[in-house]
């Protein structure tokens, strides 16, 4: 089912030789001060922050949105008709 | 190398999950061969190899109460090195094109005697292939790049690479079929611009 591709096949059968000689193991210190930083807080503070923040924004959105249509309910439940101009009106209204 | 095997990795967890800063400082130890090779092998351009690190162990401590112990620790941690890497390979933006004067010139006269010859490249370009194989490979989507790693580079079976990076099979698979080819046709391109 895979595209057959022997120069793919031929370079990363060679490139696989390639030794990496780097050392694995932690450099010096590193471990303390990953540690140091993921156990202050500061690694929780950004992400509670931002967590926080999008509940009160949630929050504060719906007292809005709750708000608007309690000020509003009368217009939303009285009929719409005589809002509304007719097409005759309209184009009146526009050469007037 | 495997993970150090003696290490008593239930032991450390449950103090970690006590706050224990001596045993946090020991996993971190523990885990570094393995993080530092899926950080070496995918390293975005332009990323120092130990901020990466240091980013995929700061992510571990602040998802550490998520850990359930459905997979082994070490493949969850893998799984945020994997998609910490695949998050910062996105960010950085490909060549719309792969050139010929984007390659040294071992690695063109490499690609030559690959693509032309029937005998196989000398073993001691294999650092040239290596360097090579990740210029085609930066060709690729993040993700269809780090399966063809896994499974070309570091012959991991499928499911091997389904526990490591957390999709599925048929997932592994497509993206398999996809990058193989997109390199398939990067090759002929490169062999006809080289012909003409």
């Amino acid at each position: 089912m895979n595209p057959e591709n022997p120069s793919w096949n031929k370079l990363v059968a060679l490139a696989r030789q390639a030794r990496d000689d780097r050392p694995v193991t932690a450099p010096y210190g590193f471990a303390t001060r990953v540690v140091a930083r993921a156990m202050s807080g500061d690694i929780h503070s950004g992400v509670n922050l931002f967590e926080r923040w999008s509940w009160r924004a949630v929050a504060i959105a719906g007292m809005f949105a709750a708000v608007s249509v309690a000020a509003n309910y009368t217009s939303l439940t009285s009929p719409a008709d005589d809002e509304f101009l007719s097409d005759e009106q309209a184009m009146a209204a526009l050469f007037d | 190398m495997p993970l150090d095997e003696s290490f008593d990795l239930a032991g450390c967890l449950e103090r970690v999950r006590r706050r224990d800063q001596a045993a946090a400082r020991e996993l971190v130890d523990h885990l570094y061969p393995l993080v530092i090779r899926i950080v070496r092998a995918r390293l975005p351009r332009r990323v120092p190899e130990e901020d990466l690190a240091q980013e995929i162990f700061l992510k571990m401590f602040s998802r550490f109460e998520q850990y359930q112990g459905a997979v082994p620790f070490s493949h969850w941690v893998s799984r945020i090195a994997v998609t910490t890497c695949i998050d910062h390979l996105r960010a950085q933006q490909r060549r719309p094109e792969f050139r010929m004067a984007d390659l040294s010139e071992n690695e063109a006269n490499m690609l030559e005697t690959i693509t032309t010859n029937e005998n196989a490249a000398s073993p001691d370009e294999a650092l040239e292939a290596h360097e090579l194989v990740h210029k085609l490979l930066d060709q690729l989507k993040p993700e269809d790049r780090l399966v063809i790693q896994y499974l070309d580079l570091e012959q991991k079976t499928i499911a091997e690479i389904s526990q490591l990076t957390g999709w599925n099979t048929s997932l592994v698979k497509v993206r398999a079929f996809r990058a193989r080819r997109k390199l398939h046709k990067m090759f002929e391109e490169l062999k006809r611009k080289e012909r003409s």
